[in-house]
């Protein structure tokens, strides 16, 4: 995944512009974690990269391919066979079990989810501990729970690369520490690319890189050592419910 | 669509189906009914010899100078047609025409005793008549097939008139001066006051004896195959002999077109109803879509192309067609056969007991409404399925 020179510019009156030609890669595998203050366009770069929006100008590549070619229905399978996205809320569908809620993706590809399909989909569910709960509503979830599903649901359809904005900012500090592993687990066990935006430095040490946005471009970028990360770790919350 | 949304949208269209079903229903009774009253007594087509107008001398061609002279008014003997049993095989060999009947017609006086009133005189073969005009049901009492010679069917007024009853006998005279006597087999009630007051029907050869026709007769009454290409046989008719042709349609054009603007107002109201529900409908799903724009961004974010978000809301307009349009038909043609067998207690006509609601359901007009519910369905949720493909999923994830 790479941008090149991509700028976002939002005609609302007076025009503004949310990113200012950013260049950005992520690699495989890799945990970044883009922080910045409020309006500093994390937001904008995420939907950018996750090919939820197009850029004013500049180009995105996904998986080698230049998005600025794809029409909207080849982007939207770009988005459906590549991408997870995980948001503040949980954003399941209210009508759907949980079960349900995490085949959506299958369903909307491929229009049927296989046997190995629906297997998977369950290791998910029992791997973030949701084992028990796939009849139930998500109305009947925790919110810890319920981001959980969402997790699973964008981790469905074996996407190279997550997204997450805010995953853990609806969620109180002990249910964000466990959601926010959950993540960094699930890197590690699949070698999906995470890319999360967060406003808590404390977890976004945690991640591999840290990209620092400020007034629409990228102010810093660094690697994270390896020992500073463990010692994020170590002094890990206890047990979530 | 959430609870309560998929029921309303489903009532508004099942309410429109309703309405179709039940005004089709009623509108298409009541003219049946009214069609029968009128049409009913009377040949589609009657075929008389052509009268032949007294005209002044001074207008005859070549004639500058003549005598003035008044023009009187012919009597009411009626021109004869000759050799009309070719004639009749002819004109039942026109497509339209289902039956041929003859007449032979003429004004008399009816006597019973010291009782004597003017009557219309129709000389009929039963049989042949029964064909061409629907008689059965008007038969108050009696036998129609029994008219001959010697017997007679009178209508219910003059019955009265004259204080008769089946098997009494009436003298009957003819405008010839010729009299006979007729014994009474039946009664009528045509549904038309002056029918009922002086028609007399006895047989054919009786009346033309009586009116010195010898085999000779006036009238051809038609019955057509379809009642409204009355005026098409009636051109027909005309192309191939040289008399007065005259369809029910010409002689009852202002009833035809109180039908016509019947039907016009009638498709107006159901045309108007349905279109009210389909307003109801596409609104009912406008909200559903500002409602769920955030499952869309969601739906859209997994992958989801906008021809699969317009599918999903073309299918939900489908199935509120659908829904209403069964559920419609089904309420609907229940209220026809609950109308159908509401009667008024107590009041029988010729026979058969008088509903309240004149009801002529028909299944074309369930299949009808239902198929243009379906459509309707799927039309109404053109603007909301569109207007949900093309939300924009950043937006319509950050305002959900």
């Amino acid at each position: 995944m790479q941008t090149v020179e991509i700028s976002k510019s939002y005609a609302e009156g007076v025009k503004t512009w949310a990113l200012r030609g950013v260049d950005f890669a992520i690699k495989a595998g890799e945990f970044v974690a883009v922080v910045g203050a409020s309006g500093s366009g994390k937001s904008t770069l995420l939907n950018l990269v996750g090919a939820l929006d197009r850029p004013t100008s500049g180009r995105i590549f996904i998986d080698g391919k230049d998005t600025s070619m794809l029409d909207d229905a080849s982007l939207a399978a770009v988005r459906g066979d590549t991408i997870g996205f995980v948001f503040q809320f949980h954003y399941l569908l209210t009508e759907f079990s949980v079960l349900e809620n995490a085949l959506m993706p299958l369903w909307i590809r491929k229009s049927g989810a296989t046997k190995n399909d629906v297997a998977w989909v369950k290791e998910l569910l029992a791997r973030v501990g949701l084992q028990d709960r796939h009849n139930s509503r998500p109305g009947q979830l925790s919110g810890g729970q319920k981001q959980r599903a969402a997790i699973v649901r964008a981790l469905a359809n074996h996407p190279k690369l997550v997204l997450a904005d805010e995953p853990t900012g609806n969620l109180d500090s002990q249910n964000g520490a466990m959601v926010f592993d959950l993540l960094t687990e699930l890197n590690k066990e699949l070698g999906t690319s995470f890319m999360l935006v967060t406003h808590d430095d404390h977890l976004a040490q945690r991640a591999h890189r840290i990209v620092a946005m400020g007034d629409g471009q990228i102010v810093a970028d660094y690697q994270v050592d390896k020992v500073e990360r463990e010692a994020e770790t170590d002094d890990n919350l206890p047990e979530a419910v | 669509m959430s609870h309560g949304q998929t029921e309303l949208t489903v009532g508004a269209v099942a309410v429109g189906v309703i309405l179709v079903v039940f005004l089709s229903s009623l509108i298409n009774g009541l003219q049946v009914g009214l069609m029968e009253d009128v049409v009913g007594p009377i040949p589609h087509i009657t075929v008389e010899a052509a009268t032949p107008e007294a005209r002044p001398l001074w207008q005859m061609e070549g004639r500058n100078t003549g005598v003035v002279t008044q023009v009187e008014k012919m009597s009411s003997r009626k021109k004869q047609i000759e050799q009309w049993e070719r004639l009749a095989a002819t004109i039942t060999r026109l497509p339209g025409v289902a039956n041929v009947a003859p007449a032979a017609e003429g004004d008399g006086l009816v006597t019973r005793g010291a009782k004597t009133v003017g009557a219309r005189i129709i000389g009929v073969i039963p049989e042949e008549q029964m064909k061409v005009i629907s008689l059965s049901h008007r038969i108050v009492e009696g036998d129609f097939n029994k008219v001959d010679q010697e017997s007679a069917a009178i209508g219910v007024k003059l019955a009265n008139d004259l204080g008769v009853n089946i098997g009494d006998r009436l003298r009957v005279t003819s405008n010839l001066g010729i009299t006979q006597t007729f014994r009474i087999v039946a009664l009528f009630d045509m549904g038309m006051e002056d029918a009922n007051k002086s028609w007399i029907y006895i047989g054919l050869s009786a009346a033309q004896g009586m009116f010195g026709f010898s085999r000779d007769i006036t009238t051809f009454n038609i019955r057509t195959k379809h009642l409204f290409d009355a005026n098409m046989v009636a051109d027909q008719v005309r192309g191939i002999c040289p008399l007065t042709v005259t369809s029910w349609m010409e002689s009852n054009a202002s009833f035809l077109d109180t039908l016509r603007m019947q039907n016009t107002s009638a498709v107006v109201v159901q045309a108007m109803t349905l279109l009210a529900s389909a307003f109801g409908v596409a609104s009912v799903m406008i909200v559903f879509v500002v409602q769920k724009s955030k499952d869309i961004g969601i739906l859209k974010s997994m992958g989801a192309t906008a021809t699969q978000i317009r599918r999903i809301f073309i299918l939900e307009g489908f199935g509120v067609g659908l829904g209403g349009a069964l559920l419609g038909s089904g309420i609907g043609t229940g209220l026809c056969y609950l109308a159908k067998t509401m009667v008024v207690p107590g009041a029988v006509f010729g026979g058969k007991q008088a509903t309240i609601v004149p009801m002529q359901f028909n299944m074309a007009y369930v299949l009808l409404a239902s198929g243009v519910a379906i459509i309707m369905g799927l039309l109404s949720s053109v603007v909301p399925a569109h207007r949900a493909a093309n939300l924009d999923p950043v937006e319509a994830i950050r305002r959900g």
